[in-house]
C-alpha cells in the first residue's frame, strides 16, 4: 500500500520518448516534472544533453534508453553507447535486449548482452533491462527475466511500452510472473500502458517497485484528488 | 490502384524490417523470401548484418546496415559505434536516421553535422539518410533532404516505419524538391505492391517493402 505523494512519486520513472520531441518540448517537459519528486525521468539518449543542466541539484534521477526501442544492437554497441551516457552523467540506463533471440529462449545471448552492458554501467548507477515481455511466449518470460538479473539488472523491466510497435500493454499477471521468479533483491520495474493510479497501484501489489509512466504528473495528481482515507491506499 | 498504374519492378523494390522481435527462423525466412523476389537491396538492423550477409550469400542484393534507426535518437559517437560495427559485419551500405529532434528543434545544421562523420567512414559505400517526412512535415523534411545531399548523401530515404507511413504526396514534394537526379528510396509502412506502383510513378526511384509481406508469423 503506498501511504504518501513522495512515496508514490518515488515509484515513478516519469517517461517521454516521443521519437522528434523538440529540446524545448523536452525542457519544458522536465521542469514541469521536477516539483513532483519522482524517481527519475527517463528519455532518448540525445535528450540527456538538454535534462540535466535542469536536473542538476534536484532530487530527481535520469535515466537514459540504450538500443530502444527494438534492441538489436550487437552487445558491445550496446555497452559503447551505456558508457557514454553514463561518463555524460545519467543516473540509470534502460536497455533493450535482443528481443528476437529472447524470443527464441537464446538465455545465453540474453545474459552476455546484459552482462556486457553491466561492465558498463558501474554501481551505483542503476541498470535495468527490458525483455519486452508482450513478445515472449509466457514460458520464457521468467527464465529471460532471470537471465537479465544473472547478467546483472537491477531492475528487469517488463515493456518498452513502444505504441508503435504494436504490442499489448503490461498486465499485473506479467508483473506476478516475474516476481514469482527473481530473486527478492531484483527490483521490477512495469511499463507499458500504466496511465492511471489504479493500474500503477495494481502493479505495485503484484510486486513493481518501479512503475514507468509518461502520464507521471496525472497519476500524482489523482493521488491529491484522492478523498483521506480512501481504501484504495490514502 | 489505377488501372493505368505499371506494377512495380522487382528491381524497383527493397526489402525494409519491420518485423518485430523476428527470431532468426523467421528472419531467414523473410530475408530468403526477398532474396528470391529479386529486389535490389535489403535494409537490416544493425545487430542482423552478419546473418543476413551469410544468408545471402553470393546474392549481388546489397545489404544495408540501419544507423541510428527508427528513431534517430543515438548520440554522434553511439551512431559512429553501430556503423563501424554494421560495415565489419558486412554491410554494403549504411542508412543513417537524421535525428529529427535536432531538426525540430531548429537544429538542423547540427543534425546534418551528424552525417559527415559518417561520409568519412563509408568511402566508396553508399550512404543513405533516412528523413522522417512523416514526422517533420513534406516542407521541414525536404528542406532536411536537401540538406543531406549536400553534406555528402547519395541516396534518400522518406522515412523510418516509425515515423508513420510514406505518402504519394511526400514522395512528389520530396521529389520537386531535390530534383530529378536524386536517388529516393520511397520508405516507411509499405507492404502493399498498389502502394509501391504508385510511389514510383510520385517520383521515387525505389521503393522499400516491409519485411511482413514475407512473413506469416504472429507474435503473442
Amino acid at each position: 500500500m503506498i501511504s504518501t505523494e513522495e512515496e508514490l512519486a518515488g515509484l515513478i520513472d516519469q517517461t517521454n520518448l516521443e521519437m522528434g520531441a523538440s529540446a524545448q518540448e523536452i525542457a519544458a517537459f522536465c521542469e514541469r516534472s521536477v516539483p513532483f519528486g519522482f524517481r527519475a525521468l527517463c528519455l532518448l539518449p540525445d535528450q540527456v544533453e538538454v535534462a540535466l543542466p535542469i536536473l542538476r541539484g534536484t532530487s530527481v534521477g535520469l535515466a537514459a534508453c540504450v538500443s530502444f526501442p527494438l534492441g538489436l544492437d550487437a552487445r558491445e554497441v550496446k555497452a559503447q553507447e551505456a558508457g557514454e551516457l553514463c561518463d555524460l552523467g545519467v543516473d540509470e540506463i534502460d536497455m533493450v535486449v535482443h528481443t528476437g533471440r529472447a524470443r527464441e529462449g537464446d538465455l545465453g545471448w540474453v545474459e552476455r548482452e546484459v552482462a556486457a552492458v553491466r561492465r558498463a554501467v558501474a554501481h551505483p548507477r542503476l541498470l535495468k533491462v527490458i525483455i519486452e515481455v508482450p513478445v515472449l511466449a509466457a514460458d520464457l518470460v521468467g527464465p529471460v527475466g532471470v537471465a537479465a538479473e544473472a547478467g546483472g539488472a537491477d531492475l528487469v523491466k517488463t515493456s518498452t511500452g513502444y505504441k508503435q510497435l504494436g504490442i499489448r500493454t503490461t498486465s499485473a499477471g506479467d508483473v506476478r510472473l516475474l516476481r514469482s521468479r527473481l530473486s527478492p533483491s531484483t527490483g521490477i520495474k512495469a511499463a507499458g500502458g500504466i496511465r492511471t493510479l489504479g493500474q500503477l497501484e495494481e502493479m505495485v501489489d503484484a510486486g513493481a517497485t518501479r512503475v514507468g509512466a509518461s502520464r507521471g504528473i496525472g497519476i500524482v495528481e489523482e493521488w491529491r484528488l484522492r478523498p483521506a482515507g480512501d481504501p484504495g491506499g490514502r | 490502384m489505377s488501372a493505368s498504374v505499371a506494377p512495380a519492378r522487382s528491381d524497383q523494390l527493397e526489402g525494409w524490417p519491420d518485423l518485430v522481435a523476428a527470431t532468426r527462423a523467421e528472419l531467414g525466412t523473410a530475408i530468403r523470401g526477398i532474396s528470391r523476389a529479386g529486389m535490389a537491396a535489403l535494409a537490416v538492423d544493425p545487430a542482423e548484418v552478419a546473418l543476413a550477409r551469410g544468408l545471402l550469400g553470393a546474392s549481388p542484393m546489397a545489404v544495408v546496415a540501419l544507423v541510428s534507426a527508427p528513431l534517430g535518437a543515438m548520440t554522434s559517437a553511439s551512431r559512429m559505434a553501430q556503423a563501424e560495427r554494421a560495415l565489419a559485419d558486412g554491410a554494403d551500405e549504411l542508412a543513417v536516421a537524421m535525428d529529427p529532434s535536432l531538426v525540430r528543434s531548429g537544429q538542423l545544421g547540427r543534425a546534418l553535422g551528424g552525417v559527415a562523420p559518417l561520409r568519412r567512414l563509408a568511402v566508396g559505400r553508399t550512404l543513405r539518410v533516412i528523413c522522417h517526412l512523416a514526422l517533420l512535415g513534406s516542407d521541414l523534411g525536404a528542406e532536411a533532404a536537401a540538406g543531406a545531399l549536400d553534406a555528402g548523401a547519395d541516396v534518400l530515404m522518406t522515412n523510418s516505419h516509425f515515423d508513420g507511413e510514406v505518402s504519394v504526396e511526400q514522395v512528389a514534394a520530396l521529389r520537386l524538391r531535390v530534383g530529378r537526379d536524386a536517388v529516393v528510396v520511397a520508405s516507411g509502412g509499405v507492404t502493399a505492391p498498389a502502394l509501391a506502383a504508385q510511389l514510383l510513378r510520385a517520383g521515387a526511384t525505389r521503393v522499400a517493402v516491409g519485411w511482413s509481406a514475407f512473413s506469416t508469423r504472429s507474435i503473442p
